[in-house]
């Protein structure tokens, strides 16, 4: 018999194979296509370029693990690019301040978030996206439509820096995936977070304070835009308007593609890191191939449709 | 005429239209240059588009649906007509037919997406969307192409304050009022929309209705980019990002419900025409552009609150 205290294995949140063969697959069509040309060093700069949408996408995926969808992910990043840099203004003693301030706005949007849709029992969708027009607006608003500032080449080694071989955006990433990803299948916390999203009634009935755990994941993921866009201020160098705005369908696409499902409850974090990485393989190689832009979308569009076609088959046949 | 179960819907939109009358008011009392009859005029053209898509979201909303793929139907309706409709009628109408072909094709594919392949529509809508957007930049990179001159001074034509377009939008409004209200298709809509299961154990017909509730938003996104273009005389494969939000934001503001089943296209229209007005009223009185998201986001946020409290009443 199993001691009743461990956790039993949460059948939805298997850990995604699938997902894990695609990216093999685009990583082989990308050599193909490279003509093989490609080194160990132009893969890790793709990570470089992909962790602040990934960091973004594990919030993401939180939130819809709780049934929840969270549009204003690209509104935060940018509004976080226009206000650290501002306050930056090139001087390496404002990076923390700038920190601080950047993270706290973030904060305030995922209580605000969370609070409305757990207590008033609200569309996520609505929510989520009002919120995004008005982070819009008040960034219009502070910046007067002019982006100002500068940010310092101490606080770009976040997203520039290389440890050796490895750069350091990848290992913030990661670090941040692992601690959630540990934190999603093997602590409590995680469990009522699973629980919640699948079915918040049974969850409270079982218990579980189900509005503390959707408010609780809305914070998370503002948190996790915040950072992701801290990171991306690092990676572009400068303040930039909107440049944040495409990162929600990104994340969303991210989460999908790794078999989180909109339902809630089901998907892992394990899925959405190869999804991040194998968007952005996609991107970059359209980008070799001289169609950047329209490349990224059509594939985009592709990818989402058939991943998720077959995660809701492999679904169906369970049942 | 208005009974039982039209009453209760349209019902639904009565909280947007005294907002919408309000504003008007207001406005109207406090700005001396927006009571003037050319404002009217030019805020009447430029409600025009945003209420079509209002019908194409809200055609979905109904079912309990939504369709992101509206924003990419514009644009690419406008690349065709911008692309072959300058030099020749033939080309007009080709490229009309071929604009709304594509988005009944779209609308197919997202019908069939969401019922044979079980995708929510929110993700099966989001992929069409990228897709398209990505055909239309490889169409046409950036804005260019020229619209038909006799055409879109055809559309531009006044009668009153109404222009040509504005009255087409109006005459749609009435067809589809009185689909949703007054025929089997649109009470087999709300039945799917209240709950697929329910109603299909009632017999309604509940895939074939999903499919094509979907081709007929597509067809009418199509249709709002047809008439964009005559707006903005060219094609542009960004010009219909905004929309798809923006049409759910009006939807949702004249009361039709995300979850399916409740509201009216006259609520749409209201929905519609306040979104479009807020722009308006904060240039008359002259404050900076930049309050107009913050605005926008507020009235949505508002007008959640008040059906969120109405529906709690009546439960």
């Amino acid at each position: 018999m199993k001691s009743p205290l461990k956790l039993k294995r949460n059948p939805y949140s298997k850990f995604p194979l699938g997902v894990y063969l695609l990216l093999v697959a685009v990583i082989v069509v990308f050599f193909v296509a490279t003509q093989g040309r490609i080194s160990p060093s132009h893969l890790m700069n793709i990570v470089r370029q992909a962790a602040p949408t990934g960091i973004a996408a594990i919030g993401q995926t939180i939130a819809l693990l709780v049934a929840g969808l969270d549009l204003s992910v690209g509104a935060t990043m940018s509004m976080v690019n226009l206000v650290s840099a501002s306050i930056m203004m090139g001087n390496p003693g404002n990076i923390l301040p700038a920190v601080l301030v950047s993270l706290s706005l973030c904060a305030v949007i995922g209580l605000v978030n969370g609070y409305i849709i757990a207590h008033f029992k609200m569309q996520p969708f609505l929510v989520t996206m009002a919120m995004s027009m008005i982070i819009e607006g008040g960034y219009f608003i502070y910046t007067k439509g002019i982006a100002r500032g500068d940010v310092p080449s101490s606080f770009r080694v976040i997203s520039d820096g290389w440890i050796g071989f490895i750069p350091v955006a990848g290992i913030i990433w990661v670090a941040i995936w692992a601690a959630l990803s540990f934190t999603l299948r093997k602590t409590v916390y995680g469990r009522k977070l699973y629980l919640t999203g699948a079915n918040p009634t049974a969850a409270r009935i079982s218990g579980i304070r189900s509005e503390g755990m959707i408010v609780s994941a809305y914070l998370i993921c503002s948190l996790l835009a915040g950072v992701g866009g801290l990171m991306l201020t690092a990676y572009i160098g400068t303040a930039s308007t909107g440049v944040g705005n495409d990162y929600t369908l990104d994340t969303i696409a991210s989460s999908v593609i790794g078999g989180t499902a909109f339902s809630g409850g089901i998907g892992t974090l394990e899925g959405t890191f190869p999804g991040v990485l194998i968007m952005t393989m996609l991107q970059s190689l359209m980008t070799i191939l001289g169609i950047s832009t329209a490349g990224k979308f059509l594939t985009q569009g592709i990818v989402i449709a058939v991943m998720v076609a077959i995660n809701q088959m492999r679904q169906g046949n369970r049942n | 005429m208005l009974t039982g179960s039209v009453r209760r819907q349209v019902r639904q939109a009565v909280p947007a239209w005294i907002i919408l009358v309000a504003i008007i008011l207001l406005s109207s009392l406090f700005s001396s240059s927006f009571r003037t009859i050319g404002n009217i005029r030019n805020f009447v053209t430029q409600s025009v588009v945003l209420a079509l898509v209002a019908i194409a979201q809200a055609n979905v909303l109904f079912i309990g649906g939504i369709d992101m793929s509206v924003s990419s139907v514009i644009s690419i309706s406008t690349i065709f007509v911008a692309l072959f409709s300058y030099d020749s009628t033939l080309g007009l109408v080709g490229s009309i037919a071929l604009a709304l072909a594509v988005g009944a094709l779209t609308g197919l594919v997202n019908g069939i997406g969401v019922v044979r392949f079980r995708i929510p529509a929110m993700i099966i809508t989001i992929s069409t969307q990228a897709f398209l957007k990505g055909v239309a930049l490889i169409l046409m990179p950036s804005s260019g192409g020229r619209v038909n001159i006799a055409f879109s001074s055809f559309m531009r034509n006044r009668v009153g304050i109404f222009t040509y377009a504005a009255i087409i939008t109006f005459i749609l409004y009435v067809i589809f009022y009185v689909m949703y209200h007054y025929t089997t298709f649109g009470r087999r809509m709300y039945a799917v929309g209240n709950s697929p299961l329910y109603a299909a154990q009632s017999g309604v017909p509940v895939e074939r209705t999903t499919v094509i509730t979907y081709v007929v938003s597509g067809l009418v996104a199509a249709f709002a980019g047809i008439v964009l273009s005559t707006r903005i005389s060219t094609g542009n494969p960004l010009v219909g990002d905004s929309y798809a939000m923006d049409s759910v934001a009006a939807a949702v503001v004249g009361g039709v419900s995300m979850n399916g089943g409740v509201g009216s296209v006259v609520g749409a229209l209201a929905g519609a025409v306040i979104m479009t007005l807020i722009n308006n009223v904060i240039n008359q009185f002259g404050i900076s552009p930049y309050y107009q998201y913050i605005t926008k986001g507020l009235v949505l946020v508002l007008s959640l609150l008040i059906f969120q409290l109405r529906r709690r009443r009546s439960v």
